[in-house]
């Protein structure tokens, strides 16, 4: 990311002094910081208010509970795994990751990782299904984006929600299936 | 506010609260717990977002941006994908910071209803940083590498973004 940062800045300001256009680069630079303070604005309203709702949730010991779920639900996926420790980690990890709740999901996510790290073969196996779960990004309300809608004035802001949620669901089953298949060419070979 | 689209988000946050009502638990105590939380978190972005919209900002305005995407738009014609979506496109596995900048230009540039504006909003609310995970992850764990993750991954992020130009009409 660093190489690519200053790099691609490097070209750009090369290719507008190059086509005249130094100054509306100029005047998109000085302006950068500004935008930088309205859009963390419009995040840290969003945040504040919906990790607080979440929270909740946590209190409720619902997430915990949408993590047994999970456990119910996902146990073919991860096969051999029988740590309760590690399971406990993993369903706290998905049903954060759920509920958006990015600050509960990673530190989850990070023991879990360290604990399927440890048990050898079948752990990193479940390990690596685990990521492709977490990567695909599934999220059952995306109240930033939302958010962000409504403070750029959109009409219906929450008209994403459900074609967020088929994406995402297409995104992870096909992930899960593609992690599955890889699984299997790997152990019949 | 569309009837369906506000009853999802006014139904969601009352299932919250019936929720913390039933099981007699601390909710006030809890929200302030976890929006302090978010607060910080979100505060903690700016440094980020700032570095991400300089980048950004000066791509647009060299007219770089659009040579890329005039570089690109095979690939996008093909699976009917606006141009201007591709920076969207090559940002959001690699950085979050980069992608909610690279979402908010959007909105300034076509409004967040227009066809740009819901594509770049699904895009961006249906997938992860997958660069950011696989670091975090692995490196807490002391895996080297674990093959196969980011190809199954990365597949799966073109397979939800090829169904996202489809259902977005």
């Amino acid at each position: 990311m660093n190489r690519i940062w200053a790099c691609s800045m490097l070209f750009a300001a090369a290719l507008s002094l190059g086509t005249g256009r130094q100054q509306a680069a100029a005047e998109a630079m000085l302006n950068c910081g500004n935008e930088a303070v309205r859009l963390t604005l419009t995040l840290l309203a969003a945040m504040t208010l919906w990790s607080g709702l979440m929270e909740i949730l946590t209190e409720t010991g619902d997430v915990r509970r949408i993590g047994g779920v999970f456990r119910k639900a996902a146990a073919p996926l991860f096969p051999k795994i029988r740590d309760d420790a590690c399971w406990e980690a993993m369903s706290l990890n998905i049903a954060a990751n759920l509920l958006g709740l990015g600050n509960a999901a990673t530190p989850a996510g990070i023991a879990a990782a360290k604990g399927l790290a440890a048990q050898g073969k079948d752990g990193l196996q479940a390990l690596a299904m685990l990521l492709v779960i977490n990567n695909a990004g599934l999220q059952l309300m995306p109240t930033t984006v939302i958010t962000m809608r409504q403070a750029a004035g959109s009409l219906d802001a929450a008209s994403v929600w459900l074609p967020t949620l088929i994406v995402s669901a297409v995104s992870t089953a096909t992930g899960v299936l593609l992690m599955l298949l890889v699984r299997k060419l790997r152990c019949g070979a | 506010m569309n009837g369906t689209a506000g009853m999802v988000l006014l139904g969601t946050v009352g299932l919250i609260l019936l929720r913390g009502v039933m099981t007699g638990c601390d909710a006030y105590g809890a929200f302030q717990r976890g929006a302090a939380r978010g607060m910080r978190a979100a505060a903690e972005l700016l440094p980020a977002l700032c570095g991400m919209l300089l980048m950004l900002s000066l791509l647009n305005a060299s007219g770089a941006s659009q040579l890329i995407a005039r570089l690109l738009s095979p690939v996008t014609g093909l699976l009917n994908l606006p141009e201007t979506i591709v920076p969207m496109l090559v940002l959001r596995p690699l950085t979050g910071s980069g992608s909610l900048a690279v979402l908010e230009q959007v909105f300034a540039a076509y409004g967040p209803d227009s066809r740009e504006g819901m594509i770049a909003s699904v895009l961006m609310g249906s997938s992860e940083t997958i660069l950011y995970t696989m670091t975090v992850y692995l490196g807490a764990s002391g895996v080297k590498r674990l093959p196969g993750v980011m190809a199954v991954s990365l597949a799966a992020y073109l397979a939800g973004v090829i169904c996202c130009c489809m259902i977005v009409s």
